[in-house]
């Protein structure tokens, strides 16, 4: 046991956090953040190119591919630190999910290709997975593609497709064999959305931002070498993607920053009847509340990242992480909304914090829906981790 | 960062795990709740072999010369079977207080006997309120007389005062609000000592004991004059982290008792547990179970490793209160009636959890603590 990290890597975070703290246009206290999605999106680039040239963006990659082959705990580290600090330039769909994908499945010739643009931070890539008949159940999806000999012809949609319209390549599942078992028919592509003619189609979310798109495929041919590994595999060789970082500790680390904004606001400001917020006990209780589930989150993101650190594949831990972040992320949003009266309900800048956490509590209403909603991920600990047997599975007596 | 188990601890787990489930069946579990002692004068015996009573000691007086994180993990296996009984106070408490304020003449005549299996101690902290807190001590003092000291006043919650055969009191002997507190040897048997039994629900022997006109002399005098408080807090922190473990332990019980019931019960012609409205309930379960351990050791990692602990343990021991106490509710609320009938083994988790999660500091203390720590006040 040891629930500490090595002095290496908190040298690793001590390094980290300078740069960070060097790297923010403004005092550390005042920033809050940039919108990648949006306005920002530049700005996030040239970020992930300083990242890249520090050796930090792709420092998870094996050292074959230009990495670093960085330990679990300091890929934990990494993520914590970029959290914590509201940093931008982080490439969760290429660094993160596509290039290891590619180092598995890819041929030398995609690996060539596709690798360095992203170990450099210069492309921004995105996922085509959920469509609008496949949410939960993805393995339902029926994008079309068929095998015309010198090209693949995709049609269908892809749907909550974030960051779709700042991306210059998709990655996406779609469906090669009808006949075959849901599983087995899905194949695996890559394809450049301006030169293939793949339209997308803004989604504006409830609080007025736009993140995710639908992405129409309408007789869109792409190059033969697009397929990913082998033909028919598409489902696995996602569900390996899917593998390889879900520690989640950017919750609790990105929640630990707003928990120290939100205390010092709490100190220096009255409730509506006149009384400083932090003698409020109601305020007390939320907050040492949400200092237990921040910890909860963190211990499981660590026992995560240490669980993979061992060679084991981690799924119950996965799921659970996954659920506290989320959770947590949505806890601490309204916390910060409940204590303005009825402030709460304004996003202009006499309302606390100029809005920002009411208008992150509508941003992260997502977040336990998105990436395997909370009742699949409870699934999933039920039937994987706990053993009891799958509803859609069941033969009933009789 | 490194969240799994030393190869001791592994080895400790899995042989006190067989030990235990051999020797504390529910039955025996069942019949220790009615025992006034709440363990046999065997199993007392085999505790000391197995090197578990001095476990904490250091080798040089007789003990194993562990840390208390590989305690934790022995407490985990105790929670496990639902083991209480006067293991905790002795070989916890007693030692613990014994360790941080005993002289080397007391360390070297007390903890071999400890470790051996011919002693038992019990630390008689509170008084009425309960709580932790050096303002909890009102009647009990301690005046020089002689060449030694005289000891009147009244305790409550005290532990398995029936089978220990000192007391450690914590007196006043200064008159000072929240200082002056010194800590004595009573021998149980000693004239003027009188036991009242305390009835807890989960057959946990508590007491209150009566000290009237004690009479002991300065060799008794188990800290520096006026000091314990100190000494006090810090027993109490491995008081909290252990009741920690202990429910974490039975956390994970329950959860298997609960995934085992659930994939056997049936009803609509198919196992319960394939229904997602049981199966959330024991995922949410899973998780609180996972979070207790964690909670639980890290505490104990931070206590035997880290000066500044204080905020482990009042997390530790917050979440765990609350978070049992769920888990035993969900697992009655799956079990359905069956689970909530006396000869069923599930009760007996949950009547000992009403003990576990007040013992040491409950939800509302810890969670105080927090925010004192915090600066959130």
């Amino acid at each position: 046991m040891r629930y500490t990290f090595t002095q290496e890597d908190e040298e690793f975070r001590q390094e980290l956090r300078d740069w960070i703290r060097n790297e923010i246009p403004v005092n550390f206290e005042k920033w809050h953040g940039v919108n990648e999605a949006g306005d920002d999106f530049e700005y996030g680039l040239k970020i992930r190119r300083k990242l890249a040239k520090k050796g930090w963006l792709t420092m998870a990659w094996p050292k074959e591919y230009g990495g670093q082959g960085a330990s679990y705990m300091k890929q934990v580290i990494f993520n914590e630190e970029m959290s914590y600090h509201r940093m931008p330039g982080r490439d969760g769909f290429g660094a993160k999910m596509l290039g290891p994908t590619l180092m598995v499945h890819g041929t030398e010739e995609q690996k060539k290709r596709f690798l360095p643009p992203i170990a450099n931070g210069e492309v921004q890539w995105c996922q085509g997975y959920s469509e609008p008949d496949s949410g939960s159940d993805l393995a339902s999806l029926k994008l079309k593609v068929e095998d015309k000999k010198d090209h693949w012809l995709v049609n269908g949609t892809k749907v909550w497709t974030s960051m779709a319209h700042k991306a210059t390549w998709i990655f996406f599942l779609g469906r090669t064999d009808p006949d075959a078992p849901k599983h087995k028919g899905i194949s695996f592509f890559v394809a450049n959305i301006e030169d293939c003619g793949i339209e997308v189609q803004p989604i504006i979310n409830m609080g007025n931002e736009h993140y995710f798109n639908q992405v129409i495929f309408n007789n869109v041919k792409i190059p033969k070498d697009s397929l990913i590994g082998e033909l028919n595999r598409g489902w696995y060789i996602a569900a390996t993607l899917l593998d390889f970082e879900r520690s989640g500790v950017e919750y609790p680390s990105s929640a630990r920053r707003n928990f120290e904004e939100i205390i010092q606001f709490v100190k220096k400001n009255k409730n509506s009847s006149g009384e400083p917020l932090i003698k409020d006990p109601y305020i007390n209780k939320m907050l040492v509340d949400l200092d237990l589930d921040i910890e909860a989150a963190r211990l499981i993101a660590y026992e995560v990242a240490y669980l993979q650190s061992q060679g084991e594949v981690p799924s119950i831990e996965g799921s659970v992480a996954k659920i506290l972040g989320t959770t947590l992320t949505q806890k601490i949003a309204k916390i910060a909304t409940d204590f303005s009266g009825i402030y709460g309900q304004l996003t202009d800048s006499s309302a606390p914090f100029d809005g920002k956490y009411l208008k992150q509590q509508l941003h992260v209403t997502a977040f336990t829906i998105f990436a395997g909603t909370t009742e699949i991920q409870k699934n999933i600990i039920a039937t994987r981790g706990l053993g009891l047997p799958r509803e859609d599975k069941l033969t009933v007596k009789k | 960062m490194d969240l799994g188990l030393s190869e001791i601890q592994k080895m400790l787990q899995q042989s006190s795990r067989e030990f235990l489930e051999e020797n504390c069946s529910m039955q025996f579990i069942r019949a220790m709740e009615s025992d006034p002692i709440g363990v046999t004068d065997e199993l007392w015996k085999n505790f000391a072999e197995l090197g578990w009573l001095g476990l904490m000691i250091p080798e040089q007086y007789g003990g194993s010369g562990f840390e208390y994180q590989d305690m934790s993990i022995l407490l985990e296996e105790m929670g496990r079977v639902g083991l209480a009984g006067p293991f905790f106070s002795t070989s916890i408490i007693a030692v613990q207080t014994i360790l941080s304020s005993g002289n080397e003449i007391q360390k070297s005549q007390l903890l071999p006997k400890i470790a051996s299996g011919d002693l038992k101690f019990s630390l008689s902290f509170f008084e009425k309120n309960g709580n932790i807190n050096p303002s909890e001590i009102q009647t009990t003092t301690a005046r020089k007389q002689d060449e030694g000291w005289v000891i009147n006043g009244e305790k409550s919650f005290v532990p398995d005062a029936a089978s220990s055969d000192y007391f450690i009191v914590a007196a006043k002997t200064m008159d000072s609000q929240n200082q002056g507190i010194s800590l004595f040897l009573v021998p149980r048997d000693n004239e003027g000592v009188e036991i009242t039994e305390m009835k807890s629900v989960g057959g946990e022997k508590l007491s209150k004991v009566n000290f009237q006109e004690i009479k002991i002399d300065n060799s008794q005098l188990l800290s520096n004059e006026n000091l314990s408080w100190d000494v006090l807090s810090k027993v109490f922190k491995l008081g909290a982290s252990g009741k920690s473990s202990e429910m974490a332990g039975a956390a994970t019980k329950i959860l298997e008792m609960t995934i085992d019931y659930v994939k056997n019960r049936e009803q609509f012609n198919r196992p319960i547990g394939s229904f997602q409205a049981v199966q959330h309930q024991c995922a949410d379960m899973a998780i609180m179970s996972k979070l207790c351990t964690q909670f639980a050791r890290k505490s104990a990692w931070y206590l035997s490793n880290q000066e500044k602990n204080d905020l482990e343990v009042h997390r530790s021991k917050a979440y765990v209160s609350k978070s049992f106490h769920d888990i035993c509710q969900i697992s009655h609320q799956l079990h359905g009636a069956i689970g909530y009938t006396w000869d069923y083994d599930l009760q007996i988790y949950t009547r000992k959890m009403q003990h576990q999660k007040l013992a040491f500091g409950d939800y509302n203390y810890h969670h105080k603590k927090i925010s004192e720590l915090l600066n959130l006040t």
